[in-house]
């Protein structure tokens, strides 16, 4: 296995929020060139908090201390302070996408949907707006464009989501929780498409998650969470065969004894 | 408590706010003791003076001194203002909350007396106002009330609309509880965070109409005094007396000022508390 | 558990539900699809039955018909035997309660769970017997007594589907309609949700309408299921026979994308 320089690294992050407890400890990890990397833990762990402290988008209740590096294509690397306020401004949308799950909420109802790509372009054009609702799966792009965003299916709205945060020619998508709204056919189809994209452009990929079923599928590396802190990390598969920690091993016989058909 | 004002202080808008609003309200409070000569004697051996050690903003026609009456005047024209804002606010929720839950053809017909109020030249009922009823505090505030409901009505209004397709309302809905109930504890609770600052808003604007109806000679008689009779006293010699126009007309625009940026401070504070 | 009659307690006959129009626009153009199309089925007393299909098949709709939210188009609802329409709702509502997927909304934000609960103790009773039932409805799902002053903000997910649950349970509800009410959680929590939910039917022999998409939870909690989509019911059966035999290329679909072994 060819080991890949990874483009994100994070060096011992520390989320607090001010005057209160720690919301994430330590955080240690990197993401390998164009590799899907998936986060689990249950809710409260702090995914959501290391996904906004990535790009920046705590705001400034929080106290925040570590480092960031990206690795640039000519191979130096940018440090990031996320304590900095404009550290990400160049970040944002260029290097790191994003899509959350309420990002298809976050559509502007007065707008079509081609004129809020093309908002998002820096240089807009017909064709890459086209290319762009393509890529992400869509065989009728120019419907789409003049579609009102709510005329647009749950799982079309994800996807459009999906566009928006490609614009930008980003070499990183976070995304967090993005088709848990959506049913096991509409989830699998975009994840599916995401593997795609992925294997076309070299897209690294951080995705927050709780459907273990979908791991198997869509993830080279895991990393599990637990109260704030990584407790796992490593390989998908071996993670999954071989779970060390008690919540890893916990989830993974709940999700065995469901898929069975028996109580966990 | 505290930390209510704690959170209030650290808004920029409301912390200047307040530190134009305190210095007014307490001087106003302190009455007597901050401003230790009568402002109603005249002393006509003292006639227009300009302000002086003796008196800080200097005397009147009447040789009376205008700082007295300037804190005396606070009192005036907060004391009004305030519980107009406070009236107007009271009925105008009831109405809109009315309005806005109940819909159909009560919400019609509060509406439409809405727009009737609106709808009426200001001037115009001012006069009228003025020539059927006799002044006194509780005329007046009823009057300066009756300037501004309509606006408070129409924003309790809009908000009852978005909060009663809120699922917690279709829950309780759900429930069996009754209307009365809905309205009172779930909707009402939710809309006070508006009410608030909309009020302190409004209060700014009662300033300037309670200012303006004493200027032109409907409101405050003399002797007592607000803000805008004292104005209107400084249209007779802008230039000579220039300190009775100059600093009534700064009194009433800083406090407006510290009114608004108390409101949008607040304002600030209820959109973020909502996201 | 043995279903002992075979009372039908919510018949639901030739149901049409009209999209809403949510727009000026969509008011000018003509808008042909239905939300529900001429849906008929029944809910026996004390079994659960699921409402399977993909995202805006119509199940929800059903559901807020049920809850006399919608005013449908046509068909008919009814009962325990009464017909459900403006006049009778009223009166029934209180047995028919709803859990819906964002418990979060679902709540006061300016009222303490421990007061939300208690709205749904009918009249009558004074403050310290209510405030009583109120911690006995808390423990019996899993609550603890200290939140009984705690605001919903100040809560987890998890926590806050408990009080509605407690919500319901305290206004006396025979009948659940459950729309995604897991699906917010993670599966950890999402197990314990459904086994308070499991042990609650049983004690007190509800009856559950269950809305859902994933057929996995569905295979754990329901007796039949009706696999719904774009407005229509297409399958329906027992939980067995739809995830081993299932009939329609749909229903295949969504037993092999739940990745459940049959």
């Amino acid at each position: 296995m060819t080991i890949r320089q990874p483009i994100l690294t994070v060096h011992n992050l520390n989320v607090a929020l001010q005057g209160a407890r720690e919301i994430l400890s330590d955080i240690n990890f990197a993401l390998p060139t164009g590799s899907t990397t998936a986060i689990i833990g249950e809710s409260g762990c702090g995914k959501t908090t290391l996904c906004k402290a990535l790009l920046g988008l705590l705001g400034r209740k929080f106290l925040i201390n570590g480092n960031i590096e990206l690795g640039n294509a000519d191979g130096t690397i940018a440090v990031i302070e996320p304590a900095e306020a404009n550290a990400f401004t160049a970040v944002r949308g260029r290097r790191i996408g994003l899509l959350f799950q309420e990002t298809p909420l976050t559509l502007n109802p007065l707008l079509r949907i081609g004129r809020q790509i093309r908002d998002l372009l820096p240089h807009p054009e017909q064709p890459k707006i086209i290319h762009l609702l393509e890529m992400v799966g869509f065989t009728d792009p120019q419907k789409i464009i003049n579609c009102w965003p709510h005329e647009l299916s749950g799982g079309q709205a994800q996807r459009v989501g999906l566009a928006l945060a490609l614009a930008g020619r980003p070499d990183i998508l976070i995304v967090d929780e993005p088709a848990t709204a959506l049913d096991s056919i509409a989830r699998r189809d975009f994840f599916d498409r995401l593997r795609k994209i992925q294997i076309e452009s070299g897209l690294t990929i951080l995705m927050v998650t709780h459907d273990l079923h979908i791991l198997t599928v869509a993830a080279d590396r895991l990393i599990v969470m637990f109260a704030g802190q990584i407790v796992e990390q490593g390989a998908c598969q071996s993670v999954l065969e071989q779970p060390a920690h008690p919540y890893t091993r916990s989830l993974l016989q709940i999700d065995r004894a469901f898929r069975n058909g028996r109580w966990p | 408590m505290s930390r209510i004002f704690n959170i209030v202080w650290k808004n920029r808008n409301c912390r200047w706010g307040l530190v134009i609003l305190l210095p007014v309200f307490f001087a106003g409070m302190a009455g007597g003791f901050l401003a230790p000569i009568d402002p109603i004697r005249q002393n006509l051996d003292q006639v227009l003076q300009a302000p002086s050690w003796r008196y800080l903003c200097g005397t009147d026609f009447y040789g009376r001194d205008l700082f007295s009456r300037l804190v005396n005047g606070s009192r005036i024209t907060l004391g009004l203002s305030l519980s107009a804002a406070l009236l107007a606010v009271l009925g105008g929720t009831l109405l809109g909350l009315t309005a806005g839950f109940l819909r159909g053809w009560v919400d019609g017909i509060m509406m439409r007396t809405v727009d009737v109020f609106m709808g009426f030249p200001r001037l115009f009922a001012v006069l009228l106002v003025a020539g059927f009823c006799r002044t006194g505090f509780g005329a007046t505030v009823i009057v300066l009330a009756l300037f501004v409901w309509m606006e408070t009505a129409r924003l309790v209004r809009a908000e009852t609309l978005t909060i009663r397709e809120a699922l917690y309302v279709k829950s309780a809905t759900a429930l069996g509880l009754s209307k009365l109930r809905i309205a009172r504890t779930y909707i009402f609770p939710n809309l006070v965070g508006t009410v608030i600052t909309n009020t302190t808003l409004l209060i700014g604007t009662l300033i300037i109409i309670e200012s303006s109806l004493s200027f032109l000679g409907f409101g405050t008689q003399e002797p007592a005094a607000s803000w805008g009779t004292i104005l209107s006293q400084g249209r007779i010699d802008p230039i000579g007396a220039w300190w009775i126009a100059v600093f009534s007309g700064l009194l009433i625009v800083i406090t407006v000022i510290g009114f608004n940026l108390l409101g949008d401070g607040l304002k600030q504070l209820h959109d973020e508390s909502k996201l | 558990m043995e279903i002992q009659t075979t009372h039908t307690l919510l018949r639901v006959n030739n149901l049409v539900v009209e999209y809403q129009p949510r727009s000026f626009f969509d008011q000018v153009k003509p808008v042909v699809s239905r939300a529900v199309d001429q849906v008929s089925f029944g809910v026996i007393k004390g079994e659960t039955l699921a409402l399977v299909g993909e995202s805006g098949c119509g199940k929800t709709s059903i559901a807020m018909a049920i809850l006399g939210f919608i005013k449908p188009a046509g068909g008919e609802i009814h009962y325990d035997g009464v017909e459900l329409n403006e006049l009778t709702i009223g009166k029934l509502r209180p047995q028919i309660q709803p859990l819906f997927q964002d418990s979060g909304s679902a709540l006061n934000p300016q009222m303490k769970i421990g007061r939300a609960i208690g709205d749904g103790i009918p009249p009558g009773l004074p403050a310290g017997q209510k405030r009583i039932r109120v911690l006995e409805l808390m423990k019996n799902v899993g609550l603890p007594e200290n939140l009984y002053d705690a605001y919903p903000r100040q809560m987890s997910g998890g926590q806050k589907q408990r009080v509605c649950l407690a919500r319901a349970l305290a206004v006396g509800a025979e009948f659940l309609i459950l729309d995604e009410p897991f699906s917010a959680q993670d599966i950890s929590i999402q197990v314990q949700l459904m086994r308070l939910l499991r042990d609650l039917k049983a004690a007190l022999g509800l009856t559950l309408l269950l809305i859902s998409h994933d057929l996995s939870t569905v295979r754990l909690l329901a007796d039949r299921i009706l696999v719904m989509r774009t407005g229509k019911i297409v399958e329906s059966g027992t939980v067995t026979d739809i995830i081993s035999k299932p009939q329609t290329d749909y229903a295949c679909e969504l037993v092999r994308q739940a990745g459940i072994k049959p």
